[in-house]
């Protein structure tokens, strides 16, 4: 790498790092999914700073020139970062559909009358004694 | 009829006949949704409907509680399958004994809900899929329709080796045991039909196809519709890989 590619990929990576940690302070981005930005920030920069790993990670990518192995880093880690969110959104879909499902059964048990009301605490599905699932004399001993 | 009366009936229902709670998923189906409700409890009587509005902007939720519905409103529009989920979670947490489910747009026919939930009650199967291709009537469906119902009829019999006539038809009735498995997060409730199908099966329920009437949408307003259908083909076909590359659900597993 010239010293040019190198100075500005230094450059890249700690304005990077430092945006993750201003956000991260600021409250706008947990610290929990900061993680994987800051394992990219500074992997990327482990990787200018120290060449030999460029040059065995380019070998190994079966690249010609060095600079495509920093380039492929970058690739793959966005690809992980984007994946991870996808999976994020998943959970999150399914937590705002249960959330507002909930919402929904709520609200028509409050507009019941009292009367109608299933006793507080009532379970979907009471254990029998001596069903599968209730065994008390388990783990007593 | 009021909240109090909706009561009473609840209790009347435990007389000797099963408790039965007939679903209704509505999206801004004001026009219709009162007809269905009051069609729906006419032929089933002692039944209890409840209307799952799915975040409507129109007077669903209203027009449905005026013809005696049990309203559950979404905060906001969750597609279709939740919505039906909703109303299986309705059915577990009420313990409701058997739940058959139909459109609010009038496109299902309530004289059918009898000959649905009879195989239900009788205990011979766990789940029956209304068929408009089994019974007499002569159905004019349009061609992509038919073609999208051959495909998933050979997807779902590849799947898991049963033959079904009408596999898109939300028409259906189902046991507890059914309801309370599809109120957990099994469910694939971004479009729920031929997936359904699959996990239920593949999860050891048994199936039945009913024949049924059904009606042409009012209106044609019909979700298979524009581009919708080639969007739709794509997801579900996406839907029943995911399902069959799943380990197969065992029921009771999940928490409803």
């Amino acid at each position: 790498m010239t010293p040019r590619q190198e100075a500005f990929s230094i450059v890249v990576c700690v304005v990077l790092l430092a945006v993750i940690a201003w956000l991260v302070r600021q409250r706008r981005l947990s610290e929990y999914h900061s993680g994987l930005w800051l394992v990219f920030g500074v992997g990327l920069l482990v990787m200018v700073l120290w060449y030999d790993a460029l040059q065995f990670l380019a070998r190994l990518a079966g690249a010609v020139v060095v600079t495509t192995a920093v380039f492929i880093t970058a690739f793959l880690f966005l690809v992980a970062v984007s994946i991870h969110t996808s999976t994020e959104l998943t959970r999150l879909h399914r937590l705002v559909r249960t959330l507002a499902q909930e919402l929904a059964l709520l609200e028509a048990r409050l507009k019941e009358p009292p009367d109608a009301r299933p006793p507080l605490g009532h379970s979907v599905e009471q254990t029998k004694p001596g069903s599968e699932e209730h065994r008390p004399w388990e783990g007593m001993g | 009829m009021g909240p109090a009366d909706r009561g009473a009936s609840n209790c009347g229902a435990t007389s000797g006949s099963k408790r039965r709670l007939v679903i209704i998923p509505a999206y801004q189906e004001a026009d219709t949704v009162r007809s269905v409700v009051s069609a729906a409890r006419k032929a089933l009587p002692g039944c209890d409907v409840v209307v799952v509005d799915d975040g409507s902007l129109d007077a669903t939720a209203s027009e449905a509680r005026a013809a005696g519905a049990i309203v559950l409103r979404h905060p906001a529009n969750l597609g279709y399958g939740a919505a039906l989920q909703t109303g299986y979670k309705y059915a577990v947490r009420m313990g409701y004994e058997v739940v058959a489910q139909m459109d609010a747009d009038g496109q299902h026919d309530p004289s059918s809900l009898r000959p649905l939930l009879a195989p239900i009650e009788n205990a011979e199967v766990d789940m029956a899929l209304g068929s408009r291709t089994l019974s007499q009537v002569r159905y004019h469906l349009p061609l992509a329709r038919r073609v999208g119902m051959r495909i998933f009829s050979a997807l779902v019999c590849a799947a898991t080796g049963m033959r079904v006539t009408d596999p898109t038809s939300g028409f259906q009735a189902m046991s507890a045991a059914v309801a309370k498995f599809l109120a957990t997060d099994v469910f694939p409730s971004d479009y729920a039909d031929a997936d359904v199908l699959i996990l239920l099966k593949r999860a050891g329920f048994r199936i039945l196809e009913v024949p049924v009437v059904m009606h042409p949408a009012p209106g044609g307003r019909s979700m298979h519709r524009g581009l919708r259908p080639l969007y739709y083909v794509f997801r579900m076909l996406l839907s029943i890989l995911v399902e069959t590359i799943r380990r197969a659900p065992r029921p009771g597993g999940g928490k409803a």
